[in-house]
C-alpha cells in the first residue's frame, strides 16, 4: 500500500498478524472482508448459527444461496475467494466462557461486533487479562461507535459500562451501510495501531450519527473502580 | 440573584426516541448538581425516559454513557453545572 509511513515494513506487519472477528455479521462481515483486504496474515472468525433471510440486509459474506447454512462458512468461503493467500480459521460457536481464553490468546488483536453485551464484556475481559488490543464497534438505527482498547493505557469496555444495560433489546434497527461504515472505522482503527500510521484514537470513542453525518471523538475516562482493568497498572503511551 | 446556566442535550438511540427529540436546550441553577437536571428532564419528558435513565432507587443508571463537553463523565452525581455545558447522553449501543 502507497501509503505515506506504511510502505513495506507496514505490510510486513500486517501479514504477521493475527485477527480474532466475534461475528462475522453486519459489522464482523465488512471487519473481517476489510482486514483480508489490508492483507492481515490470518483472520480467526467466531460465529454461530445458520444464516437467515433477514441477515442478508447488511451480512455482506453472506450469499442468498447458503441460507440456512452455517453462517461461518459462508463467511469463510467469502473471504478465501476473495483474497486467498490469507489464512482464514472458523469457529461455528459465539464467544463464551469456554472458547474466550483460547480463541483470545491466539490472536494478536481483537475486533469484537457482537451484538450481546455478554459476549462483549467477556471478550473484555479476556483482552485486559491477556494485555490483547481490542477494537470494539457497535451501531444502532443511523448511529455507531468505535472504542481502541489497549489494557494499561486505555479504559476498558467496563469502564465505558461499568453494567450490562437492562433495557438493551436484541432486537435492532439496522442499515447495512451503517455497519459497513462502522466496521470500516473499526478497520482503520486496528491498523493505525497495528501499524503505527494514523492516529488510533486512544482513550477516544469515535462517535458517528450518520442521519446528520455528525462525529464526535468523546474522551472517555478509566474508572479507577473499574471491575476488570482495575489492577492493570497504567502504562506510558 | 441566582446566575443561571444554559445546557444543551444531546440524545442518542432509544434516548432519543423516548425523549422525541434528539437535541434540546435546558436552563439550570449555577452549581446545581448534573442528576438533578437529568432527573427534571426525564420526568417532563416522558415515565420510558425515566425508566432508561434511572434505575427504581431513582439513581442515574451506570450503563448511561454521560458526556460533558466531549469528555465522559464517570461519576456525574457529583458534577455540578458551574457554566454553560453542550451535555451528551449516550443510551449503550451493541452489534450490528
Amino acid at each position: 500500500m502507497d501509503i505515506p509511513g506504511f510502505g513495506q515494513e507496514g505490510q510486513e506487519k500486517l501479514r504477521n498478524t493475527t485477527a480474532l472477528v466475534s461475528r462475522t455479521g453486519g459489522l464482523g462481515g465488512p471487519i473481517a472482508l476489510q482486514l483480508a483486504a489490508a492483507g492481515i496474515g490470518k483472520l480467526v472468525l467466531a460465529h454461530g448459527g445458520n444464516l437467515q433471510p433477514s441477515d442478508l440486509n447488511r451480512q455482506v459474506l453472506m450469499r442468498h444461496g447458503s441460507l440456512g447454512q452455517p453462517r461461518i462458512e459462508s463467511a469463510r468461503e467469502t473471504l478465501q475467494a476473495f483474497n486467498p493467500h490469507i489464512t482464514v480459521e472458523t469457529v461455528n460457536a459465539n464467544i463464551n466462557e469456554e472458547n474466550a481464553e483460547e480463541l483470545v490468546g491466539s490472536a494478536d488483536i481483537v475486533f469484537d461486533a457482537a451484538p450481546r453485551f455478554n459476549e462483549r464484556f467477556l471478550l473484555n475481559r479476556q483482552c485486559v487479562r491477556q494485555r490483547k488490543s481490542l477494537i470494539d464497534a457497535a451501531m444502532f438505527s443511523m448511529e455507531g461507535q468505535v472504542v481502541t482498547i489497549v489494557p494499561g493505557l486505555t479504559p476498558c469496555l467496563a469502564c465505558l459500562y461499568p453494567e450490562e444495560p437492562p433495557h438493551w433489546n436484541r432486537r435492532f434497527p439496522v442499515l447495512g451501510a451503517v455497519s459497513s461504515l462502522i466496521a470500516n472505522i473499526a478497520v482503520v482503527q486496528g491498523i493505525c495501531l497495528l501499524t503505527g500510521i494514523g492516529d488510533a484514537h486512544l482513550g477516544k470513542m469515535i462517535y458517528i450519527d450518520t442521519a446528520g453525518m455528525n462525529l464526535r471523538k468523546i474522551a472517555i475516562q478509566r474508572r479507577i473502580d473499574c471491575a476488570v482493568c482495575q489492577s492493570v497498572p497504567s502504562a506510558a503511551p | 440573584m441566582p446566575k443561571t446556566v444554559n445546557v444543551t442535550i444531546t440524545y442518542t438511540a432509544q434516548l432519543a426516541r423516548a425523549a422525541g427529540v434528539e437535541q434540546e436546550s435546558a436552563t439550570a441553577m449555577q452549581g446545581s448538581p448534573l442528576t438533578l437536571l437529568l432527573r427534571d428532564r426525564a420526568v417532563a419528558c416522558s415515565a420510558e425516559m425515566k425508566e432508561l435513565l434511572f434505575d427504581s432507587d431513582d439513581t442515574l443508571r451506570k450503563s448511561i454513557v454521560v458526556v460533558v463537553d466531549g469528555s465522559q463523565i464517570t461519576n456525574p452525581d457529583s458534577f455540578s453545572l458551574e457554566r454553560d455545558h453542550d451535555l451528551f447522553l449516550m443510551m449503550p449501543i451493541s452489534g450490528g
